[in-house]
């Protein structure tokens, strides 16, 4: 939070920077207050651990690199105003935002005003589908995330054909819905049977009324989409009104540290999927992990690694670009062909995406009160723990 | 075939949620029924209780229920001086100007929660998280019957002040009549900051209650939380304490019953449709009398 | 009154110009001119017949959905969709009017607050009428007269537009026998009633024609967007944001929402860069300070004390 007043308070400064210092400026436009600014702190601390590695290494062309940070307030019309801000500035591209709300607008308007994007935190499907030439996304979209959730159970089923049965519980915002929607298509094309489809307003605290109905079904698989206060709230419910699965999966919320802080042994078993993990097997984790760590103070999550993503993929079209001009800018990202300890990146068109980094998001799993990858096998650093055991057994 | 388990388990669900919306609904109604001050910033109270709690949780280990013994006097203390400071300029001023102060009021502490705590949700994890204790087959949650149970002894509280002490004669002189009290020697300023401080922290208690279940956002549960109390006070009747316990029981029960055997996609709009109706119906509550003023 | 008119041309005048002299900015003069409008919109309702809504956020809604769903699932054109949207609208406010007005200043406020998240739920749960949680995007819209709508120039004109139209609407108000009518009513419902006028007409009236403008303003808040969602759309805090804009500027003045919108909008963008985090806690401030110091809004407080002193000199005679 400091560290973000300090940034947005350098961008008068940056401002004069170019003249004199010929710094390379990559703007940036992102949620540093309102309701997603808790998000936005992560992804700013992820790309300061970039831009200090970058610039360690020499930086871009040879000059440093620095970010041009304006803050969208949460809102669209301020991420609209900022575009115009860092355009005066001649940014050769612009790196934004958390929310599709924001993001979308900000697609839009960029692929009129021809000004490359590289997506920081949005994941929804419509970002990249259609997207458009000037649009690149790095991390996964709801069909990634979908499809990983369903490739999970499908390995699971592998081991055990009893599982048929999911039901599915959501909040009513644009991600979940959106994850949702794939869920429920993946479900009908693989075979598996929905017995419960129920979306809950976000702020509802008290779900023991849905999960009481899922109870009664009996579900094998439980498909859960939440924010860390929902999910921490579906998780102890759970508990109490003893509903049990054999697999569970909770989107976003179990992917934070503070999930396991807030309930404990009920975290356990819980699977979810990330775009990248501290003990994923790629080259270089282990350093990345320590680095953020240090930059956050705390565990970092994958929202720090988005960060991280994102800057190294600008730093490195810049490095290859035939110029600055953001035409040329725009062609080196569409050849962007990177390996980092975050994913492999290279920007394609399929299924009716564009733009978008056909990234391979890993299955974590909660054991012992750690985040361990355990999908795909490839990747894995330990075996999946199943089924889960019921509640009265634990 | 009635899955009567359920249908209890729903209905003490409903009863136990709609207590603790009793108490915030009170406080909302205390204070207009003294000072006919609309408190948009009481969602932004709780909010303030519950970021109480887990700041003493985790400086100092203490449990939710421990930091009440702090919470309450410094709501109370709080209430009463921004009455005395900001509040009290408005008594001339129509009812919108303190909706809109208090709006204001509510930007105010929100974001300066959000520039001291970040902007990370945050709760306190107690270790009878998910406990339940069951009576027969239906089990209760651990944490709503400890907050029906605080609900009731400050309730009772409350209602002991208001009907069998000075200051409650004083408190309820001032509310039928301020002008008629005044003559009589009450010092009306001076109670109306005591009924703001009992506001506060009739609200802060609640957050305090609540926060083991929920997770405490600077900026955006506080409206939640307004538009809840607001909810209950009219159900009940603007400045009637019993009747806004009855809303608030009624609040509970009607989003859990709507949300359990209706779809959960409109949970909150049963409740607002409901208050519509008490709203165009009945305006002034199911228990209230007409609103007079002075 | 022939003063307000030659500062609405040389506003407009500066408007028309604004986009050759500072192109650059054009994004942020939207913004502004949009809320203008709008605040002028609200204070129909809020200023001239003292009805506080903070439920706004609807016909904006309202305006956008039908603007967005129109050219992106129906293929009908945005001119035709506002117009629906602009009918649509006023029989909401009508209906809404009708059936909330009995109730008391602060009692109708709470009702719009309830309605909008009414609406608000709506959205985001009948997907198959609204693109649910996932929101609309605006990909493509015809081309009349070979102009770009989608351009920030012509959205700026179209803004510009907007915002000329609803202070137009309240500058022949506020000379006409409705203007009259409306101060009455807001003044002392009672006396009114014993002249002869109808106060539930009077506010319906006014309430048809806030939530139409508003309305206007939310179609051209979703061609300017491009995309919108459920929970950016039917957001409390916009509701909020055109109330107090036009409150703190001064209700029931026809220049106090668009001083309103200058002032917040403006420092908001100043604030953005610099005071990031803490422009909402100024934002939340000010309010306070206005309500309280100066609750004729900036506009109103000079405007009281000049009239004032008018009366005054009279009165020396």
């Amino acid at each position: 939070m400091k560290k973000s007043i300090a940034v947005a308070s350098m961008a008068p400064w940056l401002l004069a920077a170019p003249a004199v210092l010929a710094d390379i400026d990559v703007g940036v436009i992102n949620s540093l207050s309102g309701p997603f600014a808790a998000f936005g702190e992560r992804y700013q601390a992820g790309m300061e651990v970039a831009l200090e590695e970058i610039n360690e290494g020499g930086g871009v062309r040879g000059e440093p690199l620095a970010l041009s940070v304006q803050d969208d307030r949460s809102e669209a019309t301020s991420a609209l105003a900022a575009i115009e801000s860092l355009n005066r500035q001649d940014v050769p591209l612009i790196m934004g935002s958390y929310a599709s709300s924001i993001t979308g607008p900000m697609a839009q308007l960029m692929t009129r005003q021809e000004i490359p994007l590289i997506v920081l935190g949005s994941a929804d499907n419509s970002i990249t589908k259609p997207g458009s030439p000037w649009v690149f996304r790095a991390k996964h979209n709801s069909t990634i995330v979908a499809e990983s959730y369903f490739d999970y159970f499908d390995f699971l089923r592998e081991q055990d054909d009893s599982l048929e049965t999911v039901a599915m519980l959501y909040g009513n915002g644009a991600w979940p819905a959106s994850l949702a929607e794939e869920g429920e298509r993946l479900a009908e094309e693989r075979g598996y049977e929905v017995v419960g489809n129920q979306s809950y307003d976000q702020g509802t605290s008290d779900f023991r009324p849905i999960l009481n109905r899922f109870r009664s079904e009996e579900p094998d698989l439980l498909y859960v989409v939440a924010y860390a206060e929902d999910g921490v709230a579906i998780a102890r419910q759970m508990r109490e009104v003893n509903l049990n699965a054999k697999a569970v999966a909770i989107d976003t919320g179990a992917a934070l540290p503070s999930f396991v802080d807030q309930v404990g042994d009920l975290a356990e078993y819980v699977a979810t999927v990330v775009s990248w993990s501290k003990d994923v097997q790629y080259e270089g984790v282990e350093d990345l992990y320590e680095r953020l760590k240090a930059k956050t103070g705390e565990e970092p999550t994958f929202y720090e690694a988005e960060g991280y993503l994102a800057l190294r993929v600008a730093a490195d079209a810049l490095e290859r670009a035939e110029s600055l001009e953001r035409n040329d800018v725009r062609d080196a990202l569409a050849e962007t062909d990177l390996d980092t300890p975050v994913t492999h990146v290279a920007f394609e068109s399929f299924d009716g995406f564009q733009g978008q980094n056909p990234i391979r998001s890993l299955v974590l799993q909660i054991q012992d009160g750690e985040h361990v990858t355990v999908f795909p096998t490839d990747l894995a650093a330990e075996d999946v723990r199943y089924p889960a055991p019921v509640w009265d057994e634990r | 075939m009635f899955d009567y388990v359920s249908f209890l388990q729903n209905l003490s669900n409903g009863v136990l949620i709609g207590g603790v919306y009793a108490l915030i609904g009170v406080g909302l109604t205390l204070v207009f029924g003294v000072m006919k001050i609309i408190n948009f910033a009481h969602g932004d109270f709780v909010i303030l209780g519950m970021y109480c709690a887990v700041l003493l949780n985790s400086l100092l280990g203490w449990d939710p229920y421990l930091s009440l013994l702090v919470a309450m006097p410094l709501g109370f203390l709080t209430g009463a001086l921004l009455q005395r400071l900001v509040l009290s300029r408005l008594m001339e001023a129509p009812p919108e100007s303190s909706l809109l102060v208090t709006l204001g009021l509510a930007l105010v502490i929100g974001n300066i929660l959000l520039l001291t705590f970040g902007a990370e949700p945050k709760s306190v994890n107690v270790s009878y998280a998910s406990s339940t204790v069951s009576l027969g087959e239906v089990s209760f949650s651990m944490i709503l019957l400890l907050a029906g149970l605080a609900t009731m002894v400050v309730i009772a509280g409350l209602y002991t002040v208001l009907n069998h002490t000075e200051l409650g004669r004083a408190i309820r002189a001032t509310a039928d009549n301020r002008l008629g009290a005044e003559l009589v020697g009450i010092n009306t300023r001076w109670i109306e900051a005591v009924v703001f401080g009992i506001g506060m922290a009739l609200a802060v208690t609640a957050g305090v209650v609540l926060i083991p279940l929920l997770f405490a956002t600077p900026t955006f549960s506080g409206a939640i939380f307004t538009l809840k109390a607001f909810v209950v006070t009219v159900l009940g009747g603007l400045g009637n304490i019993g009747a806004a316990i009855a809303g608030g029981l009624l609040l509970g029960v009607v989003e859990v019953m709507g949300a359990s055997y209706l779809t959960s996609d409109y949970r909150d709009a049963y409740g607002l449709l409901v208050f519509l109706l008490i709203l165009l119906l009945r305006p002034e509550g199911l228990f209230g009398k007409t609103v007079k003023r002075v | 009154m022939k003063k307000h008119y030659f500062i609405f041309a040389g506003l407009v005048l500066v408007g028309i110009l604004y986009p050759q002299m500072f192109p650059g900015y054009l994004s942020v003069a939207i913004t502004l001119l949009l809320y203008a409008g709008w605040a002028t919109a609200w204070d129909i309702l809020g200023g001239w017949a003292g009805q506080v809504s903070l439920g706004h956020a609807s016909f904006v809604g309202l305006g956008a959905y039908f603007v967005a769903v129109g050219t992106a699932h129906h293929e009908i054109a945005p001119w035709w969709s506002i117009l629906m949207a602009l009918v649509a609208a006023a029989m909401l406010a009508y209906l809404w009017g009708r059936l909330t007005f009995k109730l008391k200043g602060p009692y109708f406020t709470l009702s719009t607050i309830a309605i909008a998240e009414i609406f608000r739920l709506i959205a985001i749960n009948e997907g198959w009428l609204t693109g649910g949680a996932t929101g609309v995007f605006i990909m493509t819209l015809p081309e009349p007269f070979g102009l770009d709508l989608f351009s920030r120039q012509v959205n700026y004109y179209l803004a510009l537009a907007f915002a000329a139209i609803t202070v137009l609407v309240v500058m022949l108000i506020s000379r006409s026998k409705f203007g009259y009518q409306l101060r009455a009513v807001r003044e002392d419902e009672d006396a009114a009633m014993a002249s002869g006028i109808n106060p539930t007409t009077v506010k319906l009236k006014a309430f048809m024609l806030s939530g139409a403008l508003t309305a206007l303003g939310g179609g051209i808040y979703a061609i300017f967007l491009s995309f919108i969602e459920p929970h950016i759309i039917f957001y409390l805090l916009l509701s909020v944001q055109i109330a107090l804009t036009a409150i703190i500027g001064g209700r029931g003045t026809i220049w106090g929402p668009c001083v309103g919108a200058l002032l917040i909008v403006g420092s908001g963008e100043i604030f953005r860069t610099t005071f990031a985090e803490a422009n909402m806690l100024i934002y939340g401030l000010l309010i306070m300070v206005v309500v309280i110091f100066m609750p004729r809004g900036i506009v109103g407080e000079p405007a009281r004390y000049l009239i004032r002193r008018v009366y005054a000199k009279r009165a020396q005679g």
